[in-house]
């Protein structure tokens, strides 16, 4: 499942997903990896790949803006 | 957090020290009145207190409220030459201009506290107020005052009856003014006040009863401007030499003098109009006023309905005025066809109710056709005036 | 009675407020007495019969949308009947915008706008099944909540209400009391002094020769700043005294390094509106759908009906409509640079570039302001 998410979230950032893993902390908007945009898309992935649906106004931009939020806030729903 | 409250607390008392000092600074440092301010009409009169308060001070004062007829002072009988210096032992106070009716004098008579009891107090009705729907919003509000309705409502002498009349009359002003030029700006605290008043009910009391330390900071506010206005108006206004020669007129020949200058003053039309008077309003444009009023109706207006709440503003206070009441100009109106029988409904309209009190009535009408009367169609004139300064000396030495 | 605007009313509120500081100082619930405040100056603003019917009229069908909505959606779970509350919802809005007479008087009260997109986003945000179970004095409280009637926050319904029902400890009320009163302090500052020191020195000597027009547009654009973002701040700081905390409207616009970056920081209840429901949602959509078959010619088609909403929202004029328009392009252009250009986002970061684009941002929303102002044609 991790790996999964993690997998999507790496091609929505244009990185491989290992090296996503070398720091889960960080800061996916900061760095530039994620805009408004890149995050509408990757909900539409999560819910056509994974099955798991999340409005947008239900999350916050800081509850999912690092990699570790991420799979968090996808586990709890998962 | 205490030392937060604690600073709050102390800027309030000082500024509150601050204010409360602001009216007695101001009043010891006013100027003496100066009598002279009677003979011209200035709008701080009609919208201030003080002025009239002070001027009510000195017994040898009649304080006349009027409309536009006040401005005629290039009139040679007009009051303000007639009696100049004092010529039979009494200053006139000219207090109004065009368009203060009687709601208008209303407000001022019920915001002058008890100052005008011992005052003689002369009021000029003129016809053409009594159209249909009396006074119009937007001149009801060039002449209002926020000072003198403040005043009122918290002015515990004053009856709840007059206090509610007033404030259903302000009320639907301001519903007349929105409806008819849009919305008016800058009047909350008055709207709000007007329907508190107008409710008259526990809820709007204990209303007015929350909201009486704004309504009462803002009087002290208006009271220190007008102070202020007044002030730079008596230092400006020049002292008259004054001759108090308690001198006996020989009306007749005031009449022949007045009707002299009268002939020499309108000698370019048969109405008698003063010369320059006809020839704007009139001119060659004569046939054009043919029966223009022949539908005019003085019959239905609110107007009457402000000269009671006048009259009664007066009782309340102990005030018994002199009330004159001035004709229209007879051949003109047939001219224009307002008809004698219309005229005359209006006349006794107005008779009907200002006998219903203890008032020194003076009625014109009977003085329609008398040339030079008027000065122009509706003004008193040279004769007219001179009839009023008559009845004004009778007035002011039965007064006292 | 104008909020925010006379001497009465601050003495008003004031008097209605302390009761409420009481209240949140010995750590009890304001929700009560809030709504209470909240229905005298209904009273004192909708101070004529009809503007009061109106008002409740306005009210009572939303309250009606909201409580119908989830029962249908539940039965007939299709997304053209959200379409179809939403188009109700903002019906009374539409009968103002094109000036449809109703007995005589053109239907409209105070905030028309921001009420209408109060209330959808409680329809909007009930089909996603974040809202369960609408209280019906919850929901007017919210919708009629008065700090911010007539010109924003547009608040979010969700976050209200919970805050309603969570009484606040004396210390967090405190600082919370403290903030309200900085923020109604500041916001009088903005409006009734450097606004209307602009106005009056500023705009109102101006004529309409071009670089009268030039100094309109920087004057203008800091009068609009300093009159909204002033009224946003008392509005937000009455509300924190009644224990709300009330969505920022503003946060140093002057300092926006794009437009994107712009809108997260004026006017940012609306922004965030409409992004949350009007270009996420077409975005998402048009991505589920497929309906382009470059990606990003979404975002950009979102982008400028997003803007275009922006524009009508404010006003069917035709000034307002070409301000939407006129966004939705920069935003497209700000959006093609940040992807298309290598080293464009990067440049952003960098200290030493920032004022240069600091400066260009401010051009172009100043310019965008001065065709929102109307003086343009």
């Amino acid at each position: 499942m991790e790996e999964k998410i993690l997998e999507i979230l790496a091609d929505k950032c244009g990185v491989e997903a290992e090296d996503l893993k070398e720091d889960m902390d960080i800061d996916l908007f900061e760095e530039g990896l994620l805009d408004s945009f890149a995050m509408l898309g990757l909900l539409v992935d999560f819910e056509e790949q994974l099955g798991i649906k999340i409005e947008i106004t239900e999350i916050d931009r800081k509850d999912i803006n690092t990699p570790n939020k991420v799979v968090d806030c996808l586990v709890k729903r998962g | 957090m205490k030392k937060v409250l604690l600073r709050i607390l102390c800027v309030v008392v000082v500024a509150a020290l601050i204010i409360a000092a602001i009216v007695p600074v101001i009043s010891s440092m006013m100027p003496n009145y100066n009598e002279a301010l009677g003979n011209k009409s200035d709008d701080q009169k009609i919208q201030g207190l003080y002025l009239v308060k002070e001027s009510a001070k000195l017994a040898d004062n009649v304080i006349i409220y009027g409309s536009s007829e006040l401005r005629t002072d290039y009139i040679s009988t007009h009051p303000a030459n007639f009696f100049a210096g004092k010529r039979t032992g009494f200053q006139v106070n000219l207090v109004g201009r065009g368009s203060c009716q009687g709601i208008i004098h209303a407000m001022s008579i019920a915001a002058s506290g008890d100052s005008l009891k011992n005052s003689p107090v002369v009021l000029i009705t003129s016809p053409q107020s009594y159209v249909d729907g009396g006074i119009t919003p937007d001149m009801f509000f060039a002449n209002f005052s926020k000072q003198q309705y403040i005043t009122i409502m918290y002015d515990n002498t004053v009856s709840d009856d007059i206090k509610v009349r007033l404030s259903k009359r302000v009320a639907e002003m301001f519903e007349r003014y929105d409806s008819e030029f849009g919305t008016l700006q800058g009047y909350e605290d008055v709207r709000l006040l007007a329907k508190m008043g107008a409710g008259n009910n526990f809820a709007y009391k204990a209303a007015q009863t929350v909201t009486a330390p704004f309504f009462l900071f803002s009087k002290m506010l208006a009271d220190s401007r007008d102070m202020v206005k007044s002030a730079q108006l008596i230092n400006a206004c020049e002292t008259p030499g004054i001759n108090n020669l308690g001198e006996k007129i020989d009306w007749d020949a005031e009449e022949k003098a007045a009707v002299e200058i009268a002939k020499k003053e309108s000698d370019n039309n048969d109405f008698g109009m003063r010369n320059s008077d006809y020839k704007k309003n009139v001119g060659n444009r004569l046939n054009s006023f043919k029966d223009k009023e022949k539908n005019l109706s003085y019959d239905n207006s609110v107007e009457y309905d402000d000269l009671r709440l006048l009259l009664d503003i007066c009782k309340e206070k102990g005030i018994k005025p002199m009330f004159v009441s001035v004709p229209l100009h007879g051949e003109w109106s047939d001219h224009t066809g307002f008809t004698k029988e219309r005229r005359q409904s209006y006349y006794d309209k107005v008779e009907n109710i200002v006998s219903e009190y203890d008032v020194d009535f003076v009625d014109l009408s009977e003085y329609e056709y008398e040339k030079y009367f008027l000065c122009d169609t509706m003004h008193l004139g040279w004769k007219g005036w001179l009839k009023v300064n008559e009845e004004i000396n009778e007035f002011y030495h039965e007064f006292n | 009675m104008v909020p925010f605007d006379s001497l009465i009313w601050f003495y008003i509120l004031i008097a209605a407020l302390i009761p409420a500081a009481v209240l949140g100082f010995c750590g009890k619930k304001i929700k009560y007495y809030g709504a209470a405040v909240t229905l005298l100056f209904i009273l004192l603003i909708f101070n004529t019969p009809v503007k009061l019917l109106y008002v409740a009229l306005f009210a009572l069908w939303q309250l009606l949308l909201v409580k119908v909505f989830p029962p249908v959606i539940k039965k007939v779970n299709k997304r053209p009947i959200l379409w179809f509350f939403v188009l109700l919802a903002l019906l009374p809005m539409f009968l103002n915008k094109f000036r449809v007479e109703i007995g005589g008087n053109i239907f409209g009260i105070l905030g028309l706008s921001y009420l209408s997109f109060r209330s959808i986003q409680v329809i909007v945000d009930s089909y996603d099944g974040l809202i369960d179970k609408i209280k019906v004095f919850d929901f007017l409280y919210f919708i009629l909540f008065f700090p911010c009637i007539s010109s924003g926050p547009i608040d979010r319904s969700r976050r209200f209400t919970k805050e309603l029902e969570t009484p606040y400890s004396k210390e967090e009320y405190r600082e919370l009391f403290e903030k309200g009163i900085w923020k109604l302090f500041c916001g009088a500052f903005y409006n009734f002094v450097l606004s209307s020191i602009i106005y009056s020195y500023w705009l109102s000597p101006l004529g309409n020769s071009f670089l009268d027009t030039v100094s309109y547009m920087y004057g203008y654009t800091l009068f609009l700043f300093f009159n909204f973002a002033g009224y946003s701040s008392m509005a937000i700081g009455t509300a924190y005294i009644l224990g709300v905390k009330l969505a920022e409207n503003f946060n140093m616009p002057f300092g926006a390094l794009d437009m994107k970056d712009f809108w997260s920081r004026w006017h940012i209840s609306l922004s965030t509106w409409l992004r949350d429901y009007v270009y996420s949602r077409f975005v998402m959509s048009a991505l589920k759908g497929k309906w382009f078959k470059n990606p990003y010619t979404s975002s950009y088609i979102g982008y400028v009906l997003t803007m275009m909403t922006m524009g009508i929202w404010h006003g069917l004029e035709l000034h307002y409509i070409v301000y939407g328009a006129y966004h939705g392009l920069l935003m497209c252009v700000n959006d093609i640079l940040d992807n298309k250009v290598k080293g464009f986002k990067k440049l952003k970061r960098d200290k030493k570039w920032q004022p240069l684009f600091c400066f260009v941002t401010i051009q172009l929303f100043a310019f965008g302001l001065l065709i929102f102002s109307g003086k343009l044609f």
